[in-house]
C-alpha cells in the first residue's frame, strides 16, 4: 500500500516536473485579494499589467534574512527605479499577531515599497511559497524567475535578471 | 483519512491524469497551469541521556509534503498530498495514527471558482474573518498544525467595497475529521471602495461583523451542555492620513470545554491597535482582553488542535535563538495584555554619520484578569487586570550600517515569564518554578568579505534568575551562544553554531549544545543538511508554538516550488 502511495507521489512529482522544465519561467500571477498597508483590497493579478518588471518580495516582520534582503533593496531600490523601472512589492505573511505593525515597521524603517498584508497565507499559498523569504521576478503578469533564500549579493543576481529581462546589457 | 487505500489511488491517478494531458502540451495556455510546491524534512535520533533525548526506535523520522495547483480560467483545483513516517519528535503523533493509520494522505483537496462578483469553493479551505478571534483556519507544517475546514465556502461582492462571505463544513483533525459542524458568515464593508466621495479626503473607513456557529450533540451524564455555540463579532477600522485606529470586539456564548475547565461562563475579548506611521517613524499602541475565548470544533479538544478561533500574544516576536526558551502564549481562558512599539530611522547625513541606524523599542506586559469562581462552574470576571503578571518585556534593537560592507546589530530584552502559567506547569493558584527574570544580550556583526560573500557572527549571552522560594530543578540557568554564518551568493550557506549551558544547576547539565549546517540554494530549490544537538524547548512560527523535545542527530531538508 505504502509502495503504491509512493509511486503515485513519484509520478505526480515527474509529471510536476517536466511541466516545470517545459514552462516554469510562464506561470501567471495568481488572482488573490488581500489588503495593502493602507488597508484597501488588492488583486494581486493587477500587479504586473505592463512591460515594466516587477519583483515579489515575500518575507515577515519576524524573518531577520527577509529584512535583510529588503533593506538591501532600500539601498538600491532609488536607482532601481529610475534606471530600470522596477517596482518592488513587498509581501507581509505575518499573521494578525503582527500585522498589524507592519505599517509602521515598513515607515520606520524608511522602506518605500508596495505593501501587501497576507495574513492568513493566501497569496503565499497561491504561488506555491513554502518558506520565507522567496522573490519573483514578473513581468507582465508572468513569472519570469523566482528565488527562494536570501544571501548577501543576491540582489546582483535580481539586477542581472531584471536587466535581462529588458534587453539591458549585463556585467559578468 | 478514511477513504480506503486504492480508492485514494484512484483518485490520485485520475487527477494526475488530466495534469499529464497538460503537461505534454503546455505550450497551450488554454488547457491550464499546474504549478506546485515540495517539502522534505528528515531526521535521525541517537539517544542523549545527558540532554533528555529519547530512544526513537524508527531512527529516522521524516514529514513530507507535495502541493499542487492546476489553475484554468476561472477555475483552481489543488490538493496536499501529506506523509509522517513517522512524524518528527514534537509533531503530533496522531498524524501516524488517524485515518487509514499510515500516515498518508491527501487530507487537502478543494476546488474554486472564482468570477468578478462571485466564488465558491468545494473541498478544504482556509479563512479568516477580521483578526481571527472567532475564526481562523491556516497551516503551519512546520508546527504540524492544520485546522483547514471540509465543506463549501461561497463569496458575493455585489459591488466594489461588499464582500459577504459564508460556509459550512468539519475541520481537519490529523486524517480525520473533528465531530463539529462549523457554520460561519462574515460581512465585509469597505466604505472608501463603495463611494469615494462618502468620506472627507484622508479618510478610510472599513467596517466589519462575522458570527461562526458549531454545532456538536450533548452526550454528557451529568451537565446540560449547549449543542449550537455561536460567537459573533463587529470591527472597525478608521484611518485618516498617517494615524490607523483598529478595533475589534468579539463574544461567545456558554461552551463548558475541556480546555476552559468546563466553565459555563460567556466569553468575550476586546482589541483596539492605534498606529502612527511617517516615513522615518512608526509607533503602535495595543491593548488585548480576552475573557474565555478558547474555541474548538470539538468541546472535548485539548493542545493545540481543532482551534477555530486565533488568539496571538501582544508580546515581540523574538527570534534570537536564546531567548526563544521564553516565548509568550496567549492564555485563551483569561488575560490583559498592552504593548507599545515605536521603530525609527536616524538619516543618513545626520550627527550618526553617512550611514542610517534604525532603532527599535518595544514594551509589553501581560497580567492575569481579577476573576472570582463563584461556583464550581462560574467566575465574575472584572474588566481590569489583576496583581498576577503573566509576562513582561522591554527590549531594544539598535541595527547600524557602516559603509556597504560592515553591518551591526545590538539588541538588550529584559523578560519576565510565569512558567507555571505559560507552560502549565502548576495549578492556576500554585506557585512552583514562578516568576523567571530572564536579560539577554546580542551582538550581530557581518561583513561581506568579497563580491557575493558575507560573514555574519552572533554572540549571544542571557542571563536567569528566579523568585525567592521557586523551585529550581529542571532548571537550565544561564546561557551563551556564538554562531558563524558564511554565505556565497547565490547558493552556499554554511552555519556553525554552540549554544552553551554554562549556568545550569545541575553542573552533569551544563553541556554545549552544537549545531551544524550546509545549505545549498537554486532558484526555487533549497537543500539543507545538517547535525545537531538541540535542546528541549518550544518552537514558534508565526502566532503559534509547539514544545520541541530535545534530540541529536543528523537533519535533511529539501524544499521547492514549481
Amino acid at each position: 500500500m505504502r509502495l503504491h502511495f509512493l509511486l503515485v507521489a513519484v509520478l505526480v512529482l515527474i509529471c510536476a516536473a517536466s511541466m516545470s522544465a517545459q514552462d516554469s519561467t510562464q506561470s501567471s500571477l495568481p488572482a488573490v485579494k488581500i489588503r495593502n498597508a493602507a488597508g484597501e483590497l488588492v488583486n494581486t493579478a493587477d500587479l504586473s499589467k505592463s512591460d515594466a518588471p516587477v519583483v515579489i518580495s515575500f518575507w515577515a516582520t519576524w524573518c531577520k534574512p527577509c529584512i535583510q534582503e529588503l533593506n538591501t533593496y532600500h539601498g538600491l531600490y532609488e536607482q532601481w527605479r529610475k534606471d530600470l523601472g522596477v517596482t518592488v512589492v513587498a509581501v507581509s505573511i505575518d499573521d494578525s499577531r503582527n500585522a498589524q505593525k507592519v505599517p509602521a515597521f515598513i515607515k520606520g524603517r524608511g522602506w518605500d515599497f508596495n505593501v501587501l498584508l497576507d495574513v492568513n497565507g493566501d497569496f503565499k499559498r497561491a504561488m506555491n511559497v513554502n518558506n520565507v523569504p522567496h522573490t519573483f521576478l514578473v513581468k507582465n503578469g508572468k513569472i519570469v524567475w523566482q528565488h527562494s533564500a536570501y544571501a548577501a549579493g543576491d540582489e546582483e543576481d535580481l539586477e542581472r535578471e531584471i536587466k535581462k529581462l529588458l534587453g539591458r546589457p549585463t556585467e559578468g | 483519512m478514511t477513504i480506503p487505500t486504492p480508492l485514494a489511488i484512484g483518485v490520485l491517478c485520475t487527477l494526475i491524469a488530466p495534469f499529464a494531458i497538460v503537461s505534454a502540451s503546455a505550450q497551450f495556455d488554454d488547457l491550464g497551469k499546474i504549478t506546485g510546491s515540495v517539502q522534505l524534512d528528515a531526521q535521525t535520533y541517537s539517544k542523549d541521556t545527558l540532554i533528555g533525548a529519547p530512544e526513537v526506535p524508527e531512527k529516522i523520522l521524516s514529514n513530507a509534503f507535495v502541493n499542487l495547483l492546476y489553475t484554468r480560467g476561472k477555475f483552481t483545483a489543488g490538493l496536499r498530498f501529506e506523509s509522517y513516517q513517522n512524524p518528527l519528535l514534537g509533531i503530533d503523533p496522531r498524524y501516524a495514527s488517524t485515518g487509514a493509520g499510515t500516515g498518508i494522505g491527501i487530507p487537502y483537496r478543494f476546488f474554486t471558482y472564482s468570477d468578478t462578483h462571485f466564488e465558491i469553493t468545494g473541498g478544504n479551505f482556509y479563512e479568516q474573518f477580521g483578526s481571527g478571534m472567532i475564526l481562523r483556519t491556516y497551516e503551519e507544517r512546520n508546527l504540524g498544525f492544520d485546522n483547514s475546514i471540509d465543506g463549501v465556502r461561497a463569496r458575493f461582492m455585489p459591488i466594489d467595497g461588499i464582500k459577504l462571505t459564508g460556509f459550512i463544513g468539519r475541520q481537519r483533525s490529523f486524517f480525520d475529521l473533528s465531530e463539529g459542524i462549523m457554520r460561519g458568515a462574515d460581512l465585509s464593508l469597505d466604505i472608501n471602495s463603495i463611494d469615494e466621495n462618502l468620506l472627507p479626503r484622508d479618510m478610510q473607513v472599513q467596517l466589519g461583523g462575522s458570527m461562526v456557529s458549531r454545532f456538536q450533540p450533548d452526550l454528557d451524564d451529568f451537565l446540560k451542555l449547549p449543542e449550537n455555540v455561536m460567537a459573533w463579532s463587529t470591527r472597525a477600522r478608521l484611518g485618516y492620513q498617517d494615524v490607523n485606529l483598529d478595533m475589534e470586539y468579539a463574544h461567545k456564548i456558554n461552551d463548558p470545554s475541556a480546555a476552559n475547565g468546563q466553565s459555563f461562563n460567556t466569553g468575550n475579548a476586546i482589541y483596539a491597535n492605534l498606529s502612527y506611521a511617517r516615513q522615518g517613524l512608526g509607533v503602535n499602541l495595543a491593548a488585548k482582553r480576552i475573557d474565555n475565548m478558547d474555541f474548538r470544533s470539538d468541546r472535548t479538544a485539548t493542545g493545540n488542535v481543532q482551534t477555530v478561533n486565533y488568539l496571538p500574544a501582544l508580546t515581540k516576536q523574538h527570534t534570537w535563538r536564546l531567548i526563544t526558551l521564553y516565548p509568550y502564549a496567549t492564555q485563551p481562558t483569561g488575560e490583559f495584555a498592552v504593548q507599545a512599539d515605536v521603530t525609527f530611522t536616524i538619516p543618513k547625513g545626520s550627527f550618526l554619520g553617512d550611514d542610517e541606524t534604525t532603532v527599535s523599542l518595544n514594551y509589553s506586559e501581560v497580567r492575569a484578569l481579577d476573576t472570582t469562581w463563584t461556583t464550581d462552574l462560574r467566575y465574575d470576571a472584572k474588566f481590569m487586570w489583576s496583581d498576577r503578571k503573566y509576562y513582561q518585556d522591554a527590549n531594544i534593537e539598535i541595527q547600524r550600517k557602516w559603509g556597504r560592507k560592515f553591518k551591526t546589530t545590538f539588541s538588550f530584552i529584559h523578560l519576565k515569564y510565569d512558567q507555571d502559567i505559560i507552560e502549565r506547569r502548576a495549578a492556576p493558584t500554585e506557585k512552583k518554578y514562578g516568576l523567571i527574570t530572564a536579560d539577554f544580550a546580542v551582538l550581530e556583526l557581518w561583513w561581506q568579505t568579497a563580491r557575493g560573500q558575507s560573514l555574519r557572527t552572533e554572540f549571544q549571552y542571557m542571563k536567569v534568575t528566579h523568585e525567592a522560594g521557586a523551585q529550581l530543578a529542571l532548571q537550565n540557568g544561564d546561557w551563551a551562544m556564538a554562531l558563524f554564518e558564511y554565505t556565497v551568493s547565490p547558493s552556499w550557506f554554511f552555519t556553525v553554531f554552540d549554544e552553551y549551558n554554562f549556568g545550569n544547576n545541575d553542573e552533569a547539565l551544563r553541556v554545549h549544545y552544537p549545531n551544524a549546517t550546509v545549505a545549498y540554494v537554486k532558484d526555487a530549490l533549497r537543500l539543507q543538511a545538517g547535525y545537531g544537538r538541540v535542546r528541549g524547548g518550544i518552537l514558534c512560527v508565526g502566532g503559534i508554538c509547539r514544545p520541541v523535545p530535545a534530540s541529536n542527530g543528523f537533519t535533511l531538508g529539501l524544499t521547492y516550488t514549481f
